[in-house]
């Protein structure tokens, strides 16, 4: 049931506020809270119901765990315990992704190890899998651990966050469940979620689901074996970056925005991420939830960049190349990791002096236009090994997009007067098979424009309390640009929705889900 | 104002706003109706534009009910007219659309029995139709007809009218229906051949004939599914089936090979189909003759007759009508000429031969030396196809029809 589909908009989340809603005046929050587990729970077993019971396990066997290490006492039996538990974690998510990869790379059967497979994934194992190991190492820290059983269950299975993150703290979670307001659905909250959800609804519809297609083309021409010219793999690429930007960011806004209409509030996913000026401010703002829990539980722990600039390094690459293999088992995965964190490691290195030369010696504007220019190549070049599992594929793109396989305009584009002299500095003028035309570069333009000049969902909703502080989410500049319930806000937010709504198109599932 | 105030009057207007937008998007879609489809709810006259004929098409079954319908590819909806008159005053239809499967055509047969009487069918049979490139194609939907493959009911696709309706796509295109759309609108499944004669004008008739040559060897030579451009198992089981279906529903199929014009036979020859032509009208004839259906004859029309071998250089489309607008489709006039023939098939004619699976053989022998005469006489349309690459002998031979089950569409 996605979120974006006819079921889960007009029948499971209206029944489901409607009888929460009624549990709570009848039966107290407590009852409410734990209708709201059990639908989630529902929710979960819509998707595939013997997975159920890998969820119940799971949070069965973390919740004891948890206990554990909050009352025993300090001693190797703790740290056994949480080591258990970990381990534990580990190998659930291990039997379920990499078996299989493991088991052929053992065997040397490297051709067979692109192509994955194994075990039927658990929609959102990677997500909640980390979670409770968060909450494990949580726990071992702090002791603190006063959540009940149901709460903790609700704290992993919450549904809006179930499948596809954001990875939230316990300490960010649990304590709202307490809180007076908890799953009291009042105007300004449903106001609330309705701009959220109007937000995802046209980010996922109307923007990603359209530029998906683009990348597409590109990828069965590549697999057809047809080779692309640089602005066809370029403008392909493009599409699959702003696609998958949108398409993730459309889900943390429901996300979001449901949370919130039971009164809970998310920690922030993304923060436009494509306005950051490095690569590394970059992922400090792109899937935020996911690179703090690697930070916080690989790179910290592994000295982070407190032991020498070698072992930063090493670092940085150990915490890349795991945040590749936890979005798969392929050594797609592995290229993508490995290529980010050399591209981080570089930035590091020499990055600061460029930047601060770039910032002095150019206009403001020229030098952020340049900066987000290099971070996006600098996201999308390793993005080509992320989306094709398939070596010979992604080194054929790359060549592609450095011209190696030609350069080619379309030939309508250019009077034909100009094509002999095109042709003379090696330009071909001809159908682009693979260029979508002007819908796709129409496309592009409407989608860069909403990455780059518009602020993101959690700034323009960061007075409505939908989504927890977080240190870069600041107030904006413009007042107007934050969300209030104004009639201008009500008609651009009905137009958003009225657009997604008319863009007819067939619930595409979301991209991160086959993580 | 209160802020719970506020929120209320927020949350009306963007309720109101959507639902405006919603309405006005409807009721343009309900009167354009640009799919063809949405006026099946309230009238039965309407036209089917040829484009989204796929999708229309189940939806005018559903208003027509039929008794009478013609089956085939774009070749039978361009050319075929049924007139009430010839079949005792039925309702008649034209399901046919283009590039349908052999699959395609026994889901619109099934379904057309589903939700009528249906008691004649005319069925127009393409070689290129039974080959791996052509499956169900965009815009088929199996949820669209009345049963599935076992022919169990489905239910109406009331998800899929109430998406046309409300789809974005198809208000603007019903914004520019009177401006740009109409003059897209085909006569398939129409009575004018001047529209669909139109275009023709634009290239000249000889043009016209090798274009659509060349895209068959288009289809061949780099066919959505490499290497499978060879007649599929699954497309001969679906005729089979069609014929099954009509003895069980006591439905008569008039069942014709389309009538192709002569150079297109020559190209079939030059790209290497020509042995698999020959196999697959063997095991057509065969098909049928173990039916019920072999009591109203099987007709070859693509064989050469007077219709079929009328010069495209020579010709002055001007002074003498032209029998078919390409290599492939013939005009109405030759289609009424069909049905007369499928009729009486017995009655001497030099139009369409009555295929037999004894004489399967002997025939096709006697249409390959038909070709090579025309070819020798008619050196300046010969010239023409030059263009056309020969044939690969991978893609087709012998052995690779022997082997045709092996050979899946993509997706299966």
């Amino acid at each position: 049931m996605l979120f974006h589909s006819v079921e889960f908009l007009l029948v499971f989340l209206p029944v489901l506020v409607a009888s929460t809603g009624l549990v709570r005046v009848l039966f107290g929050r407590s009852a409410a809270l734990t209708w709201l587990l059990l639908s989630s729970l529902v929710f979960y077993a819509v998707w595939e119901p013997a997975h159920l019971l890998i969820l119940l396990g799971a949070i069965g066997f973390n919740y004891y765990v948890g206990s554990r290490l909050t009352h025993l006492d300090a001693g190797p039996a703790r740290v056994a315990a949480l080591a258990l538990g970990v381990g534990a974690n580990l190998g659930l998510i291990g039997y379920y992704k990499y078996a299989e990869f493991i088991r052929l790379i053992v065997r040397g059967e490297w051709s067979a190890v692109v192509e994955g497979g194994g075990a039927a994934l658990p929609l959102g194992i990677s997500f909640f899998t980390f979670q409770q190991i968060a909450y494990l190492v949580g726990c071992f820290a702090t002791r603190e651990n006063e959540s009940s059983g149901r709460d903790y269950a609700l704290f992993i299975g919450f549904f809006p966050q179930l499948v596809a993150g954001p990875i939230v703290r316990h300490d960010e979670l649990l304590p709202q469940f307490k809180a007076p307001g908890v799953l009291r659905v009042t105007k300004e909250r449903f106001s609330v979620f309705l701009s959220l959800a109007a937000c995802g609804l046209f980010k996922k519809l109307v923007l990603a689901d359209s530029l998906s297609p683009h990348y597409e083309t590109i990828r069965f021409a590549m697999e057809d074996g047809r080779t692309l010219t640089l602005i066809e793999a370029w403008l392909g690429m493009l599409c699959a970056a702003f696609y998958i930007y949108f398409d993730y960011s459309a889900y943390a806004d429901f996300a979001a925005g449901t949370a919130f209409l039971f009164g809970i509030a998310m920690p922030v996913n993304f923060l436009s991420p494509y306005k950051a000026l490095t690569v590394g401010e970059f992922w400090r703002r792109w899937n935020v939830t996911l690179m703090r829990f690697l930070r916080d539980h690989v790179y910290i722990p592994l000295g982070g960049n407190r032991r020498g600039v070698a072992r930063k390094y090493v670092n940085v690459f150990v915490l890349m190349v795991l945040c590749g293999i936890w979005h798969g088992a392929g050594m797609n995965f592995i290229y993508w990791g490995v290529l980010v964190s050399i591209i981080l490691c570089a930035e590091s290195a020499c990055g600061g002096a460029l930047s601060a030369a770039s910032r002095n010696l150019l206009w403001g504007w020229i030098h952020r236009f340049l900066a987000r220019t290099y971070v996006a190549i600098a996201y999308v070049v390793p993005l080509v090994f992320f989306m094709t599992p398939e070596l010979d594929l992604s080194l054929d793109l790359l060549s592609s997009m450095l011209g190696q396989n030609g350069v080619a305009v379309p030939g309508h584009w250019i009077p034909v007067e100009f094509h002999p002299w095109l042709d003379s500095v090696g330009i071909d003028a001809v159908r682009l098979r693979s260029y979508g035309g002007f819908p796709q570069l129409g496309l592009l333009i409407v989608a860069g424009i909403v990455i780059y000049t518009l602020p993101s969902t959690p700034e323009i909703f960061r007075r409505t309390g939908a989504f927890l502080a977080h240190p870069l989410l600041q107030p904006l500049r413009y007042e107007a640009l934050n969300w209030r319930p104004s009639h201008a806000w009500g008609l651009g937010i009905g137009a958003l929705l009225a657009a997604a709504v008319f863009v007819r198109s067939p619930a595409t599932p979301y991209f991160y889900f086959q993580f | 104002m209160t802020s719970q105030h506020r929120h209320s009057s927020y949350i009306g207007l963007v309720a109101v706003l959507v639902a405006v937008a919603m309405a006005v998007v409807a009721i343009a879609n309900l009167i354009a109706d640009p799919y063809g489809v949405l006026s099946s709810l309230y009238k039965t006259d309407y036209r089917t534009p040829q484009i989204y004929a796929r999708i229309a098409k189940p939806y005018a079954v559903r208003a027509i009910q039929p008794s009478v319908v013609a089956l085939g590819t774009s070749r039978a909806a361009a050319g075929i007219a049924l007139d009430p008159a010839d079949w005792n005053g039925a309702r008649v239809y034209n399901m046919a659309f283009g590039g349908q499967s052999a699959y395609e055509t026994i889901r619109q047969f099934q379904h057309a029995v589903a939700v009528g009487e249906v008691s004649d069918a005319v069925l127009l049979l393409d070689f290129e139709a039974f080959l791996g490139g052509h499956w169900p194609k965009e815009g088929f939907s199996e949820e669209r007809l009345a049963v599935d493959w076992s022919g169990i009911s489905q239910r109406y696709p009331l998800k899929e009218l109430a998406e046309l309706m409300f789809s974005g796509e198809s208000f603007l295109r019903s914004l520019f229906l009177s401006s740009v759309f109409n003059k897209n609108v085909d006569s398939f499944g129409t009575s004018d051949p001047a529209i669909h004669a139109e275009p023709l004008k634009k290239h000249g008739y000889a043009k016209e004939y090798q274009l659509d040559a060349y895209k068959r060897a288009q289809v061949q030579l780099h066919g959505q599914a490499p290497g499978c451009s060879r007649v599929q198992l699954t497309s001969m089981q679906a005729l089979a089936e069609l014929f099954a279906l009509a003895d069980r529903s006591g439905v008569r199929v008039w069942t014709g090979l389309s009538p192709v014009h002569v150079s297109r036979l020559h190209v079939y020859r030059r790209i290497g189909w020509w042995h698999a032509y020959a196999m697959w009208k063997s095991e057509v004839a065969r098909i049928h003759s173990v039916s019920r259906q072999r009591a109203r004859a099987i007709v070859d029309f693509a064989a050469p007759s007077a219709l079929t071998t009328q010069s495209i250089v020579g010709s002055d489309p001007d002074s003498s009508p032209m029998h078919f607008y390409d290599g492939s489709h013939f005009t109405v006039d030759v289609g009424r000429h069909i049905i007369e023939r499928l009729r009486n098939p017995r009655r001497a004619d030099d139009f369409g031969v009555v295929l037999t699976p004894d004489l399967a053989a002997t025939q096709h022998r006697e249409i390959d030396g038909a070709v090579t005469d025309w070819a020798l006489e008619n050196e300046q349309d010969v010239a023409l196809f030059e263009v056309i690459p020969a044939a690969d002998p991978i893609l087709m031979d012998r052995d690779s029809m022997r082997a045709w089950s092996q050979c899946k569409p993509r997706g299966e």
